[in-house]
């Protein structure tokens, strides 16, 4: 079958008339639209001044474009409510601490099971995966309290270390799962001659199989990265000390606050949504890889 | 060697079978225990066990009064109601309007690939900018939706989304599913390309346009794949916490409290951790409920090697 | 705790990883004791200011931290629970038993200069102050506070309403008419905001202006017994349902927000806390209705209104008590004799004070005179009521979720009578 047919399966791939392209192209605009437009009217709030929001008859592009927001959120100027918006820079280092230490543990603990499960036939290896797929779906919250009262007796609260631990909670599951998925899209075959070439199984996993896995690490880890990074209401509850939380709980801290503008909050949101947005958007192919594989397969 | 295998496999899973252990099962039945107690965190120094050396409280033993008095309460009642409408309606609306992007994305036109890529980019963000973002949007003041209907003379006034419970339930269901919708799309797009061209090829043979071939062959093909989605948007809509904390807190009155909420607030404003974790816990037993159904539904069905 | 190998191994492995995760680098050196001091936001930058001068002036190292309104106490509650010791706090009225039940804050009276202070409060902020059982000071005045009544001059002389509304049937009157007149789509603007500091103090200014009782002697909740609440009640759900009030009113998240919107100069009437007349009519940079358009009437009805106090209060478990003491008696009240702060607010925010000697001095006088009939605010401060209610455990909890019950009942989802059971139902569930 010719390359490009393959990948164009399901869809029309015959010319089409006139009348349904142009359909076609308009519902396609819409949709673009639907998906880009309010984040893209973030950007747009973000380098406004908040009495050109306000102004009536409102208009789309503003009179007078600006990058004061951005300056007052990253401390490069001084106004009114630099101390609530001067926690910006601080708790985005925080978030890019935790993210990329639980991704980390994430990619070194998980992948090795999502091995042993996509290979390996043993005992109790179904319950373990349903108990697995349980705590994928469980709902973080009703594990705070808990997490709240043993990290207040361990001295964890207000720490980076503690909400490590508490997002390996809902990250490792699906690391585990997302990797098992992957492992399975790589032929047995090829541990196999590995093993016949005389490596054991550990070997044959460390220097054949790891390394053609790059992709399903990336996805993996992205993933791992965009929920950590997005996380709020663990970060909300366990770091409550000034200087010891992430992005989300200090940008929602900071809405509906009335001595603040919205443009304000607008450029800190989007200066937060960046790093995820851009990690997900440069490593798409391989996450939409590992994504639809781990969930399409279960 | 079947024996060395299965030791060498919980070799490879034991470390990461560990830390969940000790990151989720040790919580959940701490907070199962809680449930049962009357830990009333701001005042006393109960009993306690001996963690490695750490003290970690017990607090007293008080059966299921905590469940009792949570199924009393008309609110927890009240919030279960709003909280299957927002599920229902969430999933409704996620499953179709993905369903309906990945049609369009499947479709062969200029700028595919850039289309895909835009997709991912509301899944992306974190909730928080979502509710953030679609404040801007519909905000009474400075909205721009308000701004645009006005220019345009459609309304006379601001059109306020979040005074009314209903319009503000809905506005809530709808922003979530632009965020939660893409994700949909992905997973249904993935599904469509694993269709075989050969069943499009004799469809049109027979003379079946585009509806047509959509009801009898591309539907029936996507199965698997409309159970996972119905059964993930219904665990994400249970579990939604973070934009009725950016967009609505609860309110109006109680209008856009759901089951979540009502524990989150239980537990993390008044501090009640025992009544708090009740109301918690049975959400989590609704989601080990959804879970078996995935499993005979999705797994065992459709992948006959589990 | 006896360091067996366990605790040994279990604690090393978490130093290890915090020194990994850089948790220790923020810890500050042992050898300074800063002073913690958090209070929600209202204008942070203010604050600053006097931290900042304490700190300069008195060799203060206070660390200055604000935290959003409507969160405010139960983050503060979850910080002191995570072991964290925040000095110098502010705390609302409703909250305040709530933490001295729980050894949260501790008693002032053993401290210097406080029996001085305690001459020098009204003698109604003094007895606030005191804890439920009367035995001890708990808190110092940050301000204190009572509902007015606003009216917008121009826009009731452009309807011919010669004056502001007496009775509550008159301001409803006068809203129809000048909604029917097209003058205004939404003539009045009560404080219904969703956070602690709107719908309660509302519902109790207009209960108390209808001669209701919403608390017996005993501090229970009877106002389903009172046909004052019910009148104020049915009133709100008719000016609702008559669209005489903006809804969104009831989505804002502080008093200052729903302020706000009656800079616009689109209202007829506004009742809210007196210091908000301030930025009404003495800040014509934000505000249409500056300078004077907007004034106060005496509140309709008996005149009556609700009136508390929010508070300084010192942590407990404070390690650093002359210096936090120090402080929060410069913020709450005087530091050798200077009464800094409180006169600040005074000028700045125009807040009530509870040392009624704020007032003898001549630069306060003139810059109430720039806003507000300061002799008539003076008049309506006698007639606040204060209630003892707010010193019972459950109050606090009662407060925030009765809100929504309030809410129900302004916009007809529940009837009068039902909804004010419900109030008086759910203090009963919280006992």
């Amino acid at each position: 079958m010719p390359a490009g047919r393959a990948r164009y399966r399901g869809g029309n791939y015959r010319r089409r008339s006139a009348g349904s392209a142009l359909v076609l192209y308009a519902t396609v605009a819409a949709v673009a639209l639907w998906l880009i437009a309010p984040f893209a009217w973030l950007f747009v709030t973000s380098v406004s001044y908040q009495k050109h929001l306000l102004a009536r008859p409102f208009t789309l592009v503003p009179p007078e474009v600006t990058l004061d927001n951005y300056r007052m959120v990253l401390g490069l100027v001084r106004f009114h409510a630099e101390g609530q918006a001067g926690k910006i820079l601080a708790s985005m280092w925080n978030s890019l601490v935790v993210a990329g230490v639980v991704t980390v543990v994430n990619l070194a603990v998980g992948t090795t099971a999502g091995y042993a499960y996509a290979r390996f036939r043993f005992p109790l290896k179904m319950v373990s995966l349903f108990a697995l797929l349980f705590t994928r779906m469980l709902p973080t919250i009703v594990l705070v309290p808990a997490f709240f009262i043993v990290f207040r007796a361990l001295g964890l609260q207000n720490t980076l270390t503690g909400l490590v631990i508490a997002y390996c909670s809902f990250t490792l599951p699906f690391t585990v799962w997302i990797m098992k998925a992957y492992f399975e899209t790589i032929p047995a075959d090829l541990d196999k001659s590995a093993l016949v070439d005389g490596c054991n199984r550990w070997q044959a996993y460390r220097r054949v199989v790891l390394p053609v896995s790059g992709p399903g690490l990336v996805a993996g880890g992205a993933f791992t990265f965009m929920l950590c990074w997005n996380e709020f209401v663990v970060a909300q509850i366990l770091n409550t000390r000034p200087g010891t939380t992430t992005l989300p709980p200090v940008i929602a801290g900071m809405n509906g606050q009335i001595n603040i503008d919205y443009s304000v909050i607008a450029a800190s949101g989007f200066l937060g949504a960046l790093p995820a947005v851009l990690l997900v958007l440069i490593f798409q192919k391989y996450m939409v890889q590992g994504l639809t594989a781990g969930s399409v397969k279960g | 060697m079947k024996l060395r295998e299965s030791a060498l496999a919980w070799l490879f899973v034991g470390p990461a079978l560990l830390c969940i252990g000790l990151v989720v099962v040790f919580p959940l039945a701490y907070s199962l225990w809680l449930s049962f107690t009357d830990v009333n965190l701001l005042r006393a120094t109960g009993p306690a066990v001996e963690l490695w050396g750490m003290r970690v409280p017990l607090f007293h033993w008080i059966g299921a009064k905590n469940y009792l008095q949570t199924l009393a309460d008309p609110l927890y009642w009240d919030s279960l109601w709003r909280t299957l409408y927002f599920v229902g309606a969430f999933v409704a609306e996620a499953t179709l309007v993905g369903l309906g992007m990945a049609l369009v994305l499947n479709e062969r036109f200029a700028g595919r690939p850039l289309m895909r890529s835009l997709l991912l980019v509301p899944w992306s963000l974190s909730r928080i900018v979502v509710g953030l973002l679609w404040i801007g949007i519909l905000d009474f003041e400075f909205g721009a939706l308000n701004g645009m209907l006005l220019r345009a003379g459609l309304v006379d006034g601001a059109i306020s989304f979040f005074k009314e419970g209903w319009s503000a339930l809905n506005v809530l269901i709808s922003v979530y599913m632009w965020n939660q919708a893409p994700f949909a799309s992905l997973l249904f797009l993935a599904g469509m390309q694993s269709i075989s061209e050969d069943l499009y090829a004799a469809a049109e043979v027979d003379g079946a346009g585009y509806w047509r071939r959509l009801w009898y062959v591309t539907l029936p093909a996507l199965r698997p794949i409309v159970f996972l989605v119905l059964v993930l948007a219904t665990v994400n809509g249970f579990l939604m916490l973070d934009l009725i904390y950016v967009l609505t807190m609860g309110g109006p009155g109680y209008d856009t409290t759901t089951v979540s909420w009502h524990g989150f607030k239980t537990s993390f404003t008044f501090f009640k951790f025992g009544p708090g974790t009740a109301i918690l816990y049975t959400l989590t037993a609704l989601c080990l409920l959804l879970t078996v159904v995935y499993h005979k539904l999705v797994l065992a069905r459709f992948e006959p090697e589990a | 705790m006896t360091m067996n190998r366990r605790t040994f191994l279990g604690t090393t492995s978490l130093a290890a990883a915090a020194a990994v995760l850089g948790d220790g680098a923020r810890r500050p050196a042992r050898a300074d004791k800063p002073v913690n001091f958090s209070g929600w936001v209202f204008k942070p930058d203010t604050v600053k200011d006097y931290v900042d001068y304490f700190n300069k002036k008195h060799g203060g190292q206070v660390k200055y931290d604000a935290v959003p309104w409507a969160t405010y106490h139960p983050t503060m509650e979850t910080r002191a629970m995570a072991g964290e010791i925040v000095d110098v706090m502010y705390c609302n009225s409703a909250n305040r038993e709530r933490w001295v039940d729980n050894g949260l804050i501790r008693a002032l009276d053993d401290l210097p200069g406080m029996d001085e202070l305690k001459k020098k409060m009204a003698p109604g902020n003094l007895e606030a102050a005191r804890s439920r059982d009367g035995s001890k000071v708990v808190g110092l005045p940050y301000f204190t506070s009572i509902f007015i009544l606003i009216y917008n001059e121009p826009m009731l002389q452009q309807a011919g309403i010669k004056a502001p509304a007496k009775t509550w049937d008159e301001l409803v009157e006068h809203s129809a008419k000048l909604k029917r007149d097209k003058v205004s789509d939404t003539p009045y603007l009560p404080n219904w905001n969703n956070s602690g500091s709107g719908t309660m103090p509302q519902l109790l200014s207009d209960c108390h202006s209808e001669g209701a009782t919403v608390f017996d002697a005993k501090n229970r909740v009877i106002v389903d017994q009172e046909p004052g609440a019910a009148r104020a009640m049915e009133r709100w759900q008719k000016v609702y349902k008559d669209g005489l009030v903006n809804p969104e009113v009831l989505t804002k998240t502080s008093s200052t927000d729903t302020h706000r919107l009656f800079w616009t100069g689109r209202y007829a009437y506004h009742t809210n806390h007196s210091y908000y007349l301030r930025t009404i009519a003495g800040e014509p940079e934000n505000s249409k209705l500056a300078p004077k358009k907007a004034k106060m009437a005496m509140y309709p009805g008996n005149g009556q209104t609700h009136m508390f106090t929010e508070w300084y209060t010192i942590n407990a478990k404070t390690k650093v008590l002359d210096d936090a003491w120090k402080f929060a008696k410069f913020l709450g009240g005087n530091q050798n004799g200077d009464w800094y702060v409180q006169r600040q607010w005074c000028l700045i925010a125009g807040l009530d004070n509870a040392y009624p000697e704020m007032y003898d001095n001549p630069e306060i006088v003139a810059s109430y005179d720039k806003w507000i009939d300061l002799k008539l605010l003076r008049e309506q401060y006698k007639k606040g009521r204060p209630n003892n209610a707010f010193k019972e455990p459950w109050f606090s909890e009662w407060d925030s979720k009765a809100i929504a019950i309030v809410h129900n009942m302004i916009r007809g989802t529940a009837t009068v009578p039902k909804g004010l059971k419900e109030l008086a139902a759910l203090q009963k569930s919280l006992v």
